[in-house]
């Protein structure tokens, strides 16, 4: 490692690099334009560490919106009867909650911020495959997240005037009521059509840089899991989103043309559109869980300072449920009016899925079995998975039981479990990201004893808040209600009360972390004891193309003790 | 560039014209056939017909027979899933 | 895959670094979107013929001129077959040749979108049109489409998406086709470096194949 060379932060890979340059030369004695040069040189940057980073950036920022959208729900109910929000602005909200976390925040989630910036890094390539293309990616992003947004402040009511209508039919757009909602249904689609792009480009690029850019002797088994499970995941964005694309595309055509595909009253068929939209976005449950998986692979034999247990079962189920995940998706339609054998035959195999998914579960308990562990900040985020997504995966199998899920469809159970695997699993592991890599991509560490007072905040928290709607959803509360029966109160208010104290750890994290960055002490440069190759064989932050001699891999990624064979 | 040049392989004009024949004998099969009565077996023969259409492109044209092993098995698997996915969809409308 | 390390040694560290293979992978995947994406549209399509409205297709295909779909289907082949013809005359060497396939290929593209053209102003001008376009009744008078029976109805929604999509697709084809040709002019794709007219050809045939399906789904039903 040469301490000499200048960081990425200081260096730059950029598209419009002579606009930049003259523009940076005009800021020598013009605070503006240095400041423009600054935010081009972000911007307009093909550096996938830069990129992760914008990504990371603008999501947190998503995240934010996200959250207080949840916390309005959460106040709203926190008594029966309408509080402070209509019955209308309601369904927006819950909608727009959905739209934003779903599809702005957890399906890029990990493979756009830290598989960007940590794929190159762990296969020792200077980038990603089509750089230019990444950069792209982040675009499309912001123009898709921008339509979305924007679709929440220019509607038309029924008689055609502008106002303020958001789309209300929740995340799913379900049909027939997108197609005659009077809110801007379809620049919201439009929006998450082209996210859809952002996220298949992004798939098309790890797919080759993980085939074609892998170091010198790192063969597909000697690949950190978290590569494995990006490889999974980009396989689904791949060959499951341009599905949904399609189908939100005819939903659009539909309302502009009216061409009555998806139309009962034209002779259409709105279970079609379900079993549709579900192809893609069943599988876009795993593609949000198995990168979070992958994380936790490497970060529990990292602190166990212990090679993984059952390398192999662990990146092949990676695939498996990649696989098995593509034939499960009609059990979200248990009610919708299918018939009995697909609901059978889509019942059976969803519990298929449970197997991969134990798999892993097990070969990370394995892997503690023995293991030298360190309760480090990351380590107890990778544990807080593990349980809160075997509580969600879990819960999953209630509902992937016929006769059970009818009990509890359109429930708060529904809504408890989806978070616990979403929010317990998907994003855990981007927070159990960030705290891994932290002193990797800034060079610098953040105060620890914060850490672990945000995550006990964030762990009553958030077990207060979905344990109590799993309770309540069981009872019977169904979900997306403005109001409710007096006998609920209690789990209403309970789940409040976890949601704020949740929030308060979120917040908590979000600080400890911002201060780290600014004004952190410097880090060890393999400040965990990592054995990958963007722990032994580049500096921390690394440099612009990332190694200054290529790396050649000699042991694997887990390469403790001389247990890896 | 001295990009694997060597490795490539070069079909020749003769190749992809006895192609092109092919695909313009099969697509006048294909619309002889439709003139005539075969009932339900109609759409069935008909994407027969186009599936050896779609598999001369692919194989040829699109140079998949002479392509890397990796990209057969990716172009295979694509394939596979998007049948299989359609199998899955008339679990459904099929036993309505 | 040992391939692409010594590459990129060999280059040592230049940011834009060249991979052959790589560069097809990642075509082959985007193409796999493309098949994805009018594979939900053919699925929808089979759902309504075979489930829902056979019958109804049948007559609506009816309504579909054979000769018009078959010349297009002629025309796209031809274009399938130059784009090939074109690429394995710049890989012997012959830029004039490569030059003139290439043409033949984008006149092609033009000549299909011209039958299109033709074809879709005749069904517009009997009434068949998506319904609620309602300025085009200026022109065309009221659109038929809410009359006819469901499942003929969906059969003209459905040909209108689909050949609509595919017709974008071909003209999106001809601005790349255009810029092949450019690069072959100014000597930037040569004998020694066509991995972008080879992935630019394989999108071409991707359009044909979509259409290998669509025509006989669409035309030949009747």
């Amino acid at each position: 490692m040469v301490s000499s060379a200048k960081t990425f932060y200081e260096d730059k890979a950029l598209i419009f690099q002579g606009f930049q340059e003259s523009l940076e030369k005009a800021g020598e004695n013009n605070k503006l334009y240095k400041f423009l040069a600054w935010v081009l040189s972000w911007i307009f940057s093909t550096d996938h560490k830069r990129v992760g980073i914008l990504y990371l950036i603008t999501m947190a920022a998503f995240f934010a919106i996200g959250v207080s959208l949840g916390l309005l729900i959460r106040f709203e109910l926190f008594l029966p009867g309408e509080q402070f929000i209509s019955a209308r602005v309601y369904n927006s909200v819950f909608t727009m909650h959905g739209v934003i976390m779903i599809f702005l925040v957890v399906i890029p989630g990990i493979p756009a911020t830290f598989g960007n910036f940590c794929l190159p890094l762990q296969l020792g390539a200077p980038d990603v495959s089509f750089p230019k293309l990444n950069l792209s990616t982040w675009w499309l992003f912001m123009i898709g997240a921008g339509l979305a947004v924007l679709s929440l402040f220019v509607g038309t009511n029924a008689n055609g005037e502008l106002m303020m209508v958001a789309p209300d039919g929740g995340w799913t757009f379900y049909v027939p009521y997108s197609l005659e909602s009077s809110a801007n249904i379809s620049l919201a689609l439009s929006g998450a059509f082209i996210l859809g792009f952002s996220s298949m480009f992004t798939g098309m690029n790890f797919i080759t840089t993980i085939h074609r850019m892998r170091a010198k002797g790192m063969g597909f088994f000697q690949m950190p899991l978290f590569c494995w499970s990006l490889y999974a995941s980009s396989w689904i964005q791949v060959l499951a989103t341009p599905v949904v694309s399609i189908t939100l595309l005819l939903v659009i055509i539909e309302r502009f043309m009216g061409i009555g595909i998806f139309d009962p009253s034209k002779g259409g068929d709105p279970v079609l559109y379900q079993h549709m939209f579900w192809i893609y976005s069943h599988p876009a449950v795993y593609l949000m869980v198995i990168p979070a998986m992958g994380v936790v692979s490497d970060v529990i034999a990292v602190f166990s300072r212990r090679t993984i247990f059952g390398y192999k079962a662990i990146a092949i189920s990676s695939m498996a449920i990649a696989f098995v995940g593509y034939f499960v998706w009609a059990h979200h339609m248990f009610t919708s009016g299918m018939t009995e054998t697909a609901q059978i035959v889509f019942s059976f195999l969803t519990f298929f899925v449970a197997i991969p998914t134990a798999i892993k579960t097990f070969n990370w308990i394995a892997t503690l079995y023995k293991g030298s562990i360190h309760l480090s900040v990351p380590m107890v985020w990778a544990l807080t998975f593990v349980f809160l997504f075997s509580i969600g995966g879990l819960t999953g199998l209630l509902n992937g039981a016929i006769n059970a899920d009818i009990h509890v469809h359109d429930t708060y159970y529904v809504v408890g479990h989806f978070h616990y695997t979403m929010f317990g699993g998907g994003m855990v592991g981007l927070f159990c990201a960030c705290h891994y890599w932290f002193p990797k991509v800034t060079g610098k560490i953040y105060n620890e004893s914060v850490g672990y007072l945000a995550w006990a905040f964030f762990f009553v928290g958030f077990n207060t808040l979905y344990g109590s709607m799993l309770v309540m959803g069981l009872l019977g509360m169904p979900r997306r209600y403005h109001d409710y029966l007096p006998q609920f109160t209690i789990w209403h208010q309970l789940s409040t009360i976890g949601a704020v104290i949740m929030v308060t750890g979120l917040i908590i994290m979000f600080i400890n972390l911002l201060k780290g960055w600014i004004n952190g002490p410097k880090a060890n440069e393999n400040h965990w004891d990592g054995r990958s190759l963007e722990w032994t064989h580049s500096a921390s932050p690394p440099i612009l193309l990332n190694f200054d001699k290529d790396p050649e891999v000699q042991g694997g990624p887990y390469d403790y003790d001389g247990e890896w064979k | 560039m001295s990009h694997s040049n060597d490795e490539v392989h070069i079909v020749s004009y003769g190749t992809h014209t006895m192609v092109y024949i092919g695909l313009l004998s099969l697509t006048a099969l294909t619309v002889a056939i439709a003139g005539g009565n075969f009932g339900s077996l109609t759409l069935l023969i008909a994407m027969f017909i186009a599936t050896c259409k779609a598999g001369l492109v692919l194989s040829y044209f699109m140079h998949v027979k002479f392509e890397d092993r990796v990209i057969q098995m990716m172009v295979a698997s694509a394939i596979i899933l998007l049948i299989v996915a359609y199998g899955m969809s008339f679990i459904d409308y099929g036993t309505r | 895959m040992s391939n692409s390390t010594e590459l990129h040694i060999e280059e040592n560290h230049d940011h834009e670094h060249e991979d052959y293979v790589g560069d097809k992978m990642g075509m082959w995947l985007f193409l796999f979107t493309e098949l994805l994406l009018f594979g939900g549209m053919f699925l929808a399509f089979l759902v309504y013929y075979i489930s829902f409205y056979t019958e109804d297709f049948h007559n609506a295909g009816k309504n579909l001129n054979v000769m018009m779909g078959g010349g297009n289907t002629l025309i796209l082949l031809t274009s399938s077959l130059t784009m090939v013809l074109a690429i394995t005359a710049i890989q012997k060497k012959n830029k004039f040749l490569s030059i003139f396939y290439l043409i033949v290929t984008i006149a092609c593209a033009g000549g299909f979108m011209v039958v299109k053209y033709f074809e879709w102003g005749a069904k517009f001008s009997h009434g068949l049109y998506p319904a609620k376009l309602t300025s085009l009744a200026e022109y065309f008078g009221p659109s038929i489409i809410p009359s006819l029976p469901k499942g003929e109805a969906i059969f003209f929604g459905l040909y209108f998406t689909m050949t609509g999509l595919h017709g974008f697709h071909v003209m999106a084809g001809v601005a790349v086709l255009l810029i092949v040709l450019y690069k072959v002019i100014v000597n930037d794709i040569d004998s020694e470096k066509f991995g972008y007219m080879e992935n630019v050809g394989l999108y071409w045939h991707v359009v044909d194949l979509i259409w290998i399906y669509l025509f006989p789904l669409l035309y030949l039903v009747a």
